[in-house]
């Protein structure tokens, strides 16, 4: 069963994005900051990350800059679900290896089809 | 620019603000028989809780509140969780979510007019409406509505606050368009 670790500050936001990725199978590991979310992505593996970007303690670009200037291993597929729209902040998360951004509100079944695929493709 | 002009632009950017308040609560309820009606600022401070959010930058500071009773978002944090069995700090997380899902939208609004300004969390408090920090000099405008929708209403207030006074003219470009009943943003892969 593929794992989905999906961080956000707002537990309604996570249940949210938490919910359909469940239901669609996936095993799913919940954060509310970047820097929980390093740890665990240090400490096991996974085939996905979801994650916001304004957080309290660690945000998400930084969480997502931690992982690549830590030269964590193993980094899955990111995707940015936030209401930031700016696109220098997409700029920061593509430079720090953020493969897709979607603006909230979401349509989650389309976030689902996204998952799908993105791990199909990472998959050996 | 003469001072009224400078007070219509920021009357423009709050009712831009409103229309954008009732769409996302539209959008994130998903109820369509939500309306919006404006009220006094002296008919805010009757309401149980409270959630602040900051839009700011050089030019002007943009705060949101959100002043609600917690029986009030009960539904729709319900029907959000699938839970009939919601705590309280699940009823201001849905109003605190609220809040930036409205901050994210007034914030690419004025970054649409090269506006430099950032966002703060969201944060929610027992109590009344009057938010302790220091008034500013400059221009400043404050006004209230309500959102009143089959499951319970909430009320929105907004000040907003204009430090350089070129940006007036920035601000009456301000525009939302209502996003409820159309097809949600597709997943921008780099």
């Amino acid at each position: 069963m593929a794992k989905i670790l999906v961080v956000d500050d707002s537990e309604i936001a996570r249940a949210e994005l938490a919910r359909p990725l469940k239901e669609a199978g996936f095993d799913i590991t919940e954060a509310d900051n970047g820097l929980a979310a390093l740890q665990f992505v240090k400490d096991g593996k996974f085939d996905m990350i979801i994650t916001d970007v304004h957080m309290p303690i660690m945000n998400g670009i930084e969480f997502c800059e931690a992982l690549r200037d830590e030269k964590v291993q193993n980094v899955p597929p990111i995707i940015v679900v936030s209401t930031e729209a700016n696109p220098d902040m997409k700029v920061r998360g593509k430079a720090a290896g953020v493969k897709g951004w979607v603006i909230k509100p979401i349509d989650t079944q389309k976030l689902v089809q996204v998952c799908k695929k993105l791990i199909e493709t990472k998959a050996p | 620019m003469e001072t009224s002009e400078i007070h219509s632009a920021l009357q423009h950017v709050i009712d831009t603000l409103k229309v954008a308040s009732l769409d996302q609560f539209r959008i994130y309820t998903n109820t369509a028989e939500i309306a919006l009606q404006d009220i006094t600022i002296s008919e805010l401070p009757f309401y149980q809780q409270l959630a602040h959010i900051l839009v700011s930058g050089e030019d002007l500071e943009l705060n949101f509140k959100t002043h609600f009773m917690l029986d009030d978002v009960k539904s729709y944090t319900s029907a959000k969780l699938k839970s009939s069995a919601v705590n309280t700090n699940q009823l201001t997380d849905f109003i605190k979510e609220y809040c930036n899902l409205v901050a994210g939208k007034a914030k690419l609004f004025l970054e649409e007019q090269h506006l430099v300004v950032g966002q703060s969390l969201p944060y929610a408090i027992q109590g009344f409406n009057e938010m302790f920090y220091p008034k500013t000099n400059g221009y400043s405008k404050d006004d209230a509505w309500e959102l009143n929708g089959p499951l319970g209403s909430i009320r929105c207030s907004c000040t907003i606050r204009l430090f350089k006074t070129p940006a007036a003219a920035a601000l009456k470009g301000v525009q939302y368009t209502n996003r409820f009943g159309q097809e949600s943003g597709e997943v921008e892969l780099f």
